[in-house]
């Protein structure tokens, strides 16, 4: 798949929010291809012409391991926006102001906080379970070594001739 | 110290900007400079992704800090989706100055 291809599925996963390009999400898909790498112990490299994530063959990222590395992004963009919002935690945003009833209604930054976190942990157990399902199905030993059987001298004779003994 | 400018970029368009080079108090005069500049995906990047050969101070303007830039249409289409880095320097003999630097939003395109 194509760097842009990943973003843009991305960009309407997350339901085309105002603060994200297909751009930026391109850019920072290709700054977690090490992490990808060490996730799913696979060895992606971002061509430094196309810029495309490409798999020691030079062929594009699969499908298995897109949907892996659009996980981490979404992780990864649920953290930001929980550190976001930590930063601006001092002040509540006031939602609603009524003079003559006297409402205020504010929005309390903390359960927003919480909320974040709550679904940040989801889409990281989801990531962890995507990692795992990748690593059974896609995952090839880099190389096998050794020899785990012992060789035995298998004789072979005929049995005609023996008759099995009774006690 | 260079002024930071981002540039955005549809694939497959013709690019064309003009910057101002401007002092503490007035324009820079860049009469006898040339500009030079390139795009790279990041820092440390070892390859150019574009040399901005469309850069140019006309001579009639150079007075007054103008610096050109084109990129033609064939190579914004080249350009990979993403934000990319560029910079921009203005010389006169051995000496050197960042006139520009930033990022180029690359945003991607259907039509080739």
């Amino acid at each position: 798949m194509k760097v842009v291809d990943i973003a843009d599925e991305i960009f309407k996963d997350l339901g085309e929010p105002s603060g994200l390009t297909v751009s930026s999400i391109s850019s920072s898909l290709r700054s977690k291809v090490g992490d990808l790498n060490i996730l799913i112990c696979e060895s992606f490299a971002v061509d430094s012409t196309t810029l495309e994530i490409n798999d020691s063959d030079g062929v594009n990222i699969g499908t298995s391991a897109a949907a892996v590395l659009k996980q981490m992004y979404f992780v990864s963009y649920y953290n930001r926006r929980y550190l976001s919002n930590l930063t601006t935690m001092s002040s509540d945003l006031v939602l609603e102001v009524s003079d003559g009833g006297k409402t205020v209604r504010r929005m309390n930054r903390n359960e927003v906080g919480k909320t974040i976190l709550q679904v940040k942990a989801q889409e990281e157990d989801t990531l962890r379970k995507m990692v795992n399902a990748y690593k059974m199905k896609d995952g090839a030993p880099r190389q096998v070594v050794g020899d785990d059987s012992t060789n035995y001298n298998v004789l072979s004779f005929p049995l005609d001739g023996y008759r099995l003994r009774r006690h | 110290m260079a002024s930071s400018y981002n540039i955005e970029i549809n694939q497959g368009e013709t690019y064309s900007n003009t910057l101002i080079g401007s002092g503490a108090s007035s324009a820079l005069n860049l009469v006898n400079y040339t500009a030079t500049g390139s795009i790279r995906s990041s820092y440390g990047a070892t390859g150019v992704l574009y040399h901005l050969t469309g850069l140019s101070i006309p001579t009639g303007t150079a007075s007054l800090g103008y610096i050109l830039l084109d990129i033609p249409y064939g190579a914004t289409a080249g350009l990979p989706v993403g934000e990319l880095l560029y910079d921009i320097e203005v010389y006169s003999g051995q000496q050197y100055y960042k006139a520009s630097k930033g990022k180029v939003i690359v945003n991607p395109e259907i039509s080739y």
